[in-house]
């Protein structure tokens, strides 16, 4: 399980098949989920800038509970009168800050981990990928819901503030996200490292840190791209895993996930509360699985280093 | 023979190290664990659960303490806020654990009922409508979240259309009716997704298969496609199959987490779910253990079954 078979088809000349995918052009689905993921991005950067209602406080001024296109509130507002559309932004800026947060932090160690795993090979190879298996012999939600609940226990006396969460709750779904990310660039760094490019760079004497850096890793970034744009995915659906149990930010505070767990005791009563970011979390994981793919077929990462 | 035996030590060594993460949980809790677990209690009950988790001693003989306790089936008691013990985590565990195999068995069982046959068909007609329109189905149940799934299902069928109880378990024994009521909605919230990654799985490798000299071969006997798709075609293909339901187990495992949670039921995630709550932090360890290790026995069984149907992996 933890040797890799070296590829047999290790030069990755591409067959005629992957070169047509190269060349041809992103295609209107790729370019639906980049002005998607556009809109969210913008969203979740200017959310404390937009003429918003308040998020946290509902007005007693409102009527709660009503439902869509009400004047005023397009998606409605909640039983405590707090308008969706206003929670589901700043829940956008919550969720993707989180999402990217954890994906960096696993791109960057599991990348460094996995690239070191890859190129120098041998015991040290062996011993760092056996390593990985284990972390991956934990089911991804277990693993991330008793790190929260252990790194972050709730006394009633001080709850966490928003930001520390947050950072608990990243740093819980980056360690999850680290052997997928380290396993995926081993591979990759492993059929590289034998190409006659490497070879040269070697003989010429240059340091085995900066062959990995600069011969080495430019190759590798389609396939972990590839492989991070599906963990942001993973990590939205995770943290909303999360927010089930109680264990992403803490309510008042809208999270996508927060927002659907909510009400899912109460799905009849105002059923707008969690529809709305329920079709934000599905658009977004679609769109990022989607260029996901994209990437992964563009850049002809074959599917046998996976 | 050899093979075998380096793969149960795998399983064994892997064992270990999951539930080593599990006993020493309570050491990563910031502060003094006691005060965690058992926030209310007098300093002479702190001392008292100190001494009973063992926190005075180091992680090693901690550990060796703990899973002696732990494979013997004695898992502890839970902690009341004063650090009055409460019930036996075993015996919980005990009581949920089958209802939470028993979700994920019939998940298994009806998702390659129906998984194979819609593979193999649209592998047989591929490029067809019925083929591209799964195909495109495929790529957006993937990317619908197991909770927003059973949200909507509880909704609809649940609260709209009251066919199912929207919460609750009831056991096969008390009624086989309400039994498989009580589990329709969880069971169809966590095959739908699973029934879309298999299908298409199984679809590609089947493409391929069918392209071999063989299958021209028994085609050219004569053979009605039927018997080649179902007694030539499918062993070869379902390998890929085969590693990927082994790799799901996990995603499976946290669907279950999440779907006990969303219908109320009591499975071994309602009570995680509860422990959560509650800062059961000795039950959820024993949780974290029991299902990681049932994890790695069912990953290691799929292994098997998968030297079973190919035989070349057993010399590798």
């Amino acid at each position: 399980m933890s040797e890799v078979a070296p590829m047999t088809e290790a030069s990755p000349e591409p067959t005629q098949e992957e070169e047509e995918a190269t060349k041809r052009g992103l295609g209107i689905a790729a370019w639906l989920a980049i002005g998607w993921l556009g809109c969210m991005v913008f969203l979740a950067v200017s959310a404390s800038f937009l003429p918003l209602d308040d998020p946290i406080n509902g007005s007693i001024r409102e009527t709660p509970g009503v439902s869509y296109f009400t004047e005023g509130h397009i998606f409605g507002n909640d039983l405590l009168g707090r308008d969706t559309l206003a929670r589901v932004v700043v829940g956008t800026s919550t969720s993707l800050s989180i999402a990217a947060l954890s994906i960096g932090f696993g791109t960057l160690i599991g990348g460094f981990v996995g690239l070191v795993a890859g190129y120098v090979g041998g015991r040290i190879g062996t011993a760092l990928s056996a390593m990985f298996d284990i972390l991956l012999a934990f089911p991804p939600l277990l693993l991330a819901l008793t790190l929260v609940s252990v790194l972050s226990p709730v006394t009633e006396t001080d709850p966490p503030s928003r930001i520390k969460r947050m950072l608990v709750v990243a740093l819980a779904v980056g360690l999850v996200s680290i052997p997928i990310l380290a396993r995926i660039t081993r591979a990759n760094a492993l059929s590289w490292s034998q190409r006659e490019f490497v070879m040269a760079a070697k003989s010429q004497g240059a340091k085995p840190f900066r062959i990995m850096l600069r011969e080495v890793l430019p190759n590798v970034v389609p396939a972990m791209l590839s492989v991070a744009l599906l963990g942001l995915a993973s990590v939205i659906i995770v943290e909303g895993g999360l927010a089930l149990f109680g264990l992403s930010i803490n309510p008042p505070d809208p999270s996508w996930g927060n927002m659907v767990a909510s009400q899912v005791d109460d799905l009849g009563e105002t059923p707008h509360v969690w529809i709305v970011p329920s079709v934000f979390i599905f658009l977004s994981v679609m769109s990022l699985n989607l260029l996901g793919d994209v990437v992964r077929d563009k850049f002809a990462v074959r599917e046998a280093a996976i | 023979m050899t093979w075998l035996l380096r793969r149960v030590a795998q399983l064994v060594v892997v064992v270990l190290v999951v539930t080593f993460f599990a006993a020493i949980l309570t050491s990563l809790l910031p502060g003094d664990p006691v005060k965690t677990i058992a926030p209310f209690a007098t300093p002479q009950d702190r001392a008292r659960i100190s001494e009973e988790l063992g926190l005075d001693k180091n992680v090693i003989s901690r550990y060796v303490d703990w899973a002696g306790n732990f494979f013997t089936g004695d898992m502890g008691t839970t902690y009341a806020g004063a650090g009055l013990q409460g019930d036996s985590i075993s015996a919980r565990v005990r009581e949920s654990l089958p209802t939470s195999l028993t979700i994920v068995f019939y998940v298994q069982f009806l998702t390659l009922l129906i998984a194979l046959p819609l593979g193999v068909f649209s592998a047989y007609r591929q490029g067809s409508l019925f083929d591209r329109g799964g195909n495109g189905m495929a790529f957006a149940l993937v990317a619908l979240p197991t909770f927003v799934l059973a949200a909507l299902l509880k909704f609809w069928l649940g609260l709209k259309l009251d066919w199912f109880p929207t919460q609750g378990y009831t056991k096969i024994g008390d009624g086989i009716g309400n039994h498989f009521k009580s589990v329709a909605m969880p069971v169809m919230t966590l095959m739908v997704g699973q029934i879309a990654i298999y299908s298409r799985l199984l679809r590609s490798d089947m493409i391929s298969t069918l392209q071999e000299d063989y299958i021209l071969m028994a085609k050219a006997k004569g053979i009605p496609s039927r018997r080649i798709l179902w007694r030539h075609a499918l062993r070869p293909s379902s390998l890929t199959l085969l590693t990927v339901a082994g790799l799901n187990i996990g995603a499976l495992v946290s669907g279950a987490l999440i779907v006990e949670r969303i219908f109320k039921i009591d499975g071994i995630g309602g009570l995680i779910y509860t422990a959560v709550g509650q800062r059961q932090y000795i039950a959820i360890q024993s949780y974290v253990a029991v299902i990681a290790i049932l994890y790695v026995v069912i990953n290691f069984l799929v292994d098997m079954l998968y030297s079973v149907l190919d035989p070349r992996i057993r010399n590798v």
